[in-house]
């Protein structure tokens, strides 16, 4: 049995996550590198509602590290019982570079599966 | 005294009960990570419990230095079974094991049905599922384990009936068939073996016990699925006589079994709402449940339309087997402490800190029964505590990183929970066959309640109120979820003001009604958090340690599931959202749930109703028309989860002081449950009572701001002392100018 997501139990349904990445909206993506953290605008909203919730990509997570200060993009693990998987270069002295970092990641593998012929 | 967070975890405990009062003895139970050679442990009472800048740090009173402790490693033994016990004579002679089973998961191992005793450990039989869902038979003869196999694996979520037999003549034969289909399977060879040799008296349901004593939760082999009418039979029984058993009308089982002196037959339809699985056969020798097997559920008999087991228990008489449930980890006590009968009531701690690491491992400490200490008393979330304790949806789930627009940072909590998956989930996920979890344990560690948890929501942010009473001067009494359930609207009436927690999200309906009665008969609530008074769950009166969560309302299995399985087992209510059962919070705190979006936090904005003079004690000092623009929660005091009155006449009795807008996307596009969903903070006169709501699980999380003097903790202020003072209340007068509707 394949259980759902609970994003298919939240949510006011008023807008709509877009499927698709737009690739020239280089403008949404230099919004979101400029200030990770910081209050998006709708259109970056909806854009990183797709790239989060995208399934045929990983979820990403990111992990406190020994040292203070510092942490690990991973891919969280795919079931119960497997350990997290960290990004190379995941290392990061700041949330915000974290973040940067899971961007790019799903931005550039969404791309890559968007150009591939349909099966 | 200020103390510094580990990094990552090396040790993990629990403690045995959650909540004592004076004289009582408290059981804490560490397991350490290989390496940790000792601890010490002492006492503590938590202040607060955050520490991050500008937090109010982790503020600890130590109470007794208990000692230092060698480091132990234990196991956990997960995986849900029946234990009971039979004739020694059952499986001399000629004798049979049956049941009706409905696997939900193919895991790789062998999955056992019904065991006598343990064939590949010593004398016995099993009834099983090899690694691909085939049947098998084993019997130990002759020194080794004779094996009779079926050809065919068993389909998933499909009952079947399953027998085997053997003969004194030591002829083994299984048969199996699916419900609506034929018996198949034959005879396999014979196997010598003495028939008039004792057997073993132990039988297993669902798993294998290690030894024939099979001390509980050292089980294996678990079975993951429905099990109905499992039994063993002093017989060789034929197909026919199966049939009878498995799937005849409940009445005549005993009639069937009258001459079976050795027979155990378990009627699941019987007792549900206990952990004892009653034996129907002559012997009467019922089995006891270990690590919660889901009752409550449909078996065979399930029809469409059926949604109260206890309307037709005979269609609810399966349980639901998990070889990843944990209801107790089963340490030994490694330490222990009586509560000191002038030990004031608060929130309390065990903090234990060896080379590399530390935990807290949190307990309350409640007035003696029957008397109040302090004329405030904060009711702590325990219900809500237990229903989030090792969540794992939180990275499991695309839903966690979306509603906080950021990454799920993963603590030393949640790291340790993925290397530890034996230690469970919470209510809010599922077992590995994908069904919802239903009972949460206190009898294992609870890894979302300690300070400082990256969380930052439920027991973290309850310390920011106890922090701030503190500071205040304002002793409280506190009490849990649980006593409250217990004691209910007289524990409530010894105090003039009662204090929720951040988080108030569940209890039961007893509890519900308690808080109702409470401030209909001239209590004065203030209700400190938000998504509230929402969802019921049912506190087990036979085994205090559990409480059964559905959350069926947000189930991820089927429809199905959530029509017909609804009701809770252990009480029997509905469970999910308590306005399915008759209790909606709004008519108790203005307000109920809206939406959740922990990305960043709102103020709230003045409406005409604070203007009110009701409402001119809350606003006493206060000059501004934006209210809490600041806070250690998303930086504002509408935040993480909210409340208001949308869909609702919320009637003149309660007033609009204030409410949020310019919300971000988040809210609509994650965690919004109806269209409008601004928070609002009201006042309202409901009954003889008071109820001020804050309606938000952020607002607690100003308090300390500015050194503790803003706005937000002035009228939280003003609010307790006026509740304080026996002065009455002057309702607002009808018309008040309430703009929002």
């Amino acid at each position: 049995m394949s259980p759902l997501s609970m994003l298919d139990r939240t949510g006011t349904s008023q807008y709509r996550i877009p499927d698709r990445i737009e690739a020239a909206r280089d403008d949404l993506v230099q919004e979101f590198l400029a200030d990770p953290l910081g209050r998006h605008s709708d259109d970056l909203q909806l854009l990183l509602a797709h790239l989060r919730s995208a399934s045929s990509i990983p979820r990403l997570v990111v992990l406190r590290a020994v040292t203070a200060g510092r942490w690990l993009v991973a891919e969280a693990p795919a079931r119960r019982g497997e350990l997290p998987r960290p990004l190379p270069g995941g290392a990061v002295g700041s949330l915000a570079d974290a973040e940067r970092i899971a961007f790019q990641w799903r931005w550039s593998r969404l791309l890559e599966q968007q150009a591939e012929p349909a099966p | 005294m200020t103390d510094a967070l580990p990094s990552l975890k090396q040790m993990v405990g629990y403690c045995d009960p959650l909540v004592a009062e004076p004289g009582q003895d408290i059981s804490f139970h560490v397991s350490c990570e290989p390496g940790v050679r000792a601890y010490a442990a002492r006492i503590i009472r938590m202040l607060s419990g955050d520490p991050q800048p500008g937090g109010p740090g982790l503020r600890t009173m130590p109470v007794a230095d208990v000692g230092e402790f060698e480091g132990q490693t234990h196991p956990v033994h997960p995986g849900s079974y029946l234990a009971g016990s039979c004739s020694p004579l059952l499986t001399a002679g000629e004798w049979s094991l049956l049941t009706l089973a409905w696997p939900s998961r193919v895991t790789q191992r062998r999955q056992v049905l019904v065991a006598i005793g343990n064939p590949w450990t010593g004398n016995g039989a099993a009834l099983y599922l090899d690694e691909e869902l085939r049947p098998a038979l084993a019997v130990r003869a002759g020194g080794a384990v004779a094996i009779a196999e079926h050809d065919r694996s068993l389909e998933l979520r499909r009952w079947h009936a399953l027998l085997g037999r053997c003969t004194r003549a030591g002829e083994m034969h299984l048969r199996v068939r699916p419900l609506d289909g034929e018996w198949r399977g034959g005879p396999a060879p014979p196997v010598e073996r003495d028939p008039d040799q004792q057997g073993p008296d132990a039988i297993t349901i669902g798993a294998l016990r290690a030894d024939a004593a099979g001390q509980p939760g050292a089980a294996g082999f678990q079975f993951t699925g429905r099990l109905e009418r499992p039994a063993a039979i002093d017989a060789a029984l034929d197909t026919s006589a199966a049939d009878e058993l498995l799937t005849g009308s409940r009445d005549d089982l005993p009639g069937l079994l009258a001459d079976r002196t050795g027979a155990v037959l378990y009627d699941l339809s019987i007792g549900i709402g206990s952990w004892t699985a009653t034996d129907v056969g002559p012997g009467g020798r019922h089995a006891t449940a270990h690590n919660t097997p889901l009752r409550g559920v449909r078996g065979s008999r399930s029809q469409p339309g059926s949604a109260d087991w206890r309307e037709v228990p005979e269609q609810y008489g399966a349980m639901h087997f998990q070889g990843d449930a944990i209801e107790d980890c089963a340490w030994p006590a490694a330490f222990g402490f009586t509560v000191p009968g002038d030990l004031a009531s608060g929130f309390y701690a065990a903090h234990v800190a060896g080379a590399g690491g530390d935990d807290y491992i949190p307990f309350f400490v409640r007035p003696a029964a029957g008397a109040a200490t302090s004329p405030v008393l904060l009711v702590a979330p325990t219900a809500t505590y237990a229903s989030y304790g090792n969540s794992r949806f939180w990275w499991e789930d695309p839903v966690q990183e979306c509603v906080q627009d950021r990454l799920v940072e993963l603590g030393a909590e949640e790291q340790y929970l993925i290397a530890h998956p034996e230690l469970g989930a919470s209510s809010y996920d599922q077992y590995l066959d994908g069904t919802d979890v239903c009972y949460v344990s206190w009898r294992r560690p609870n890894l979302n309640m300690r300070p400082g948890h990256a969380r930052y929501e439920g027991y973290t942010c309850d310390l920011y109120l106890v922090d701030w009473l503190d500071r205040l001067g304002q002793a409280v009494d506190v009490v849990t979820d649980e006593i409250v359930h217990r004691e209910g609207a007289d524990l409530l009436g010894r105090y003039p003001v009662v204090l929720t927690g951040t988080h108030p999200e569940y209890m039961s309906a007893a509890e519900f009604d308690a808080f109702g009665a409470y401030v209909r008969g001239g209590g004065r609530l203030m209700y400190m958090g938000g998504n509230g008074f929402a969802s019921n769950v049912s506190f087990d009166e036979h085994r205090p340690w559990i409480m059964e969560n559905r959350r069926v309302d947000f189930w991820m299995q089927g429809e199905d599931a959530r029509r017909s399985e609804s009701h809770n087992s252990t009480d029997g209510l509905r469970g999910g959202d308590l306005r399915r059962i008759g209790r909606q919070s709004v008519h108790l705190t203005g307000v109920e749930t809206a939406t959740m979006g922990f990305d960043r936090s709102y103020p709230y904005h003045r409406e005409p109703g604070s203007h009110d003079p009701a409402a001119a004690f809350v606003f006493a000092g206060v000059s501004a028309d934006v209210l809490g623009d600041f806070g250690l929660l998303g930086g504002g005091v509408v935040g993480q989860e909210w409340d208001n009155s949308a869909g609702h006449d919320r009637g003149p009795e309660f007033l609009l002081l204030a409410a949020s807008r310019d919300h971000t996307l988040v809210p609509p596009l994650f965690g919004a449950v109806k269209p409008q969903y601004h928070g609002e903070l009201t006042l309202g006169f409901p009954g003889r009572g008071c109820v001020f709501s804050v309606s938000s699980m952020s607002w607690c999380g100003a308090l300390s701001q500015h050194d503790y003097r803003n706005d937000i903790a002035t009228i939280t202020g003003n609010v307790l002392r006026r509740f304080l003072d026996p002065a009455p209340l002057v309702p607002p007068t009808k018309g008040a100018s309430d703009a929002r509707s």
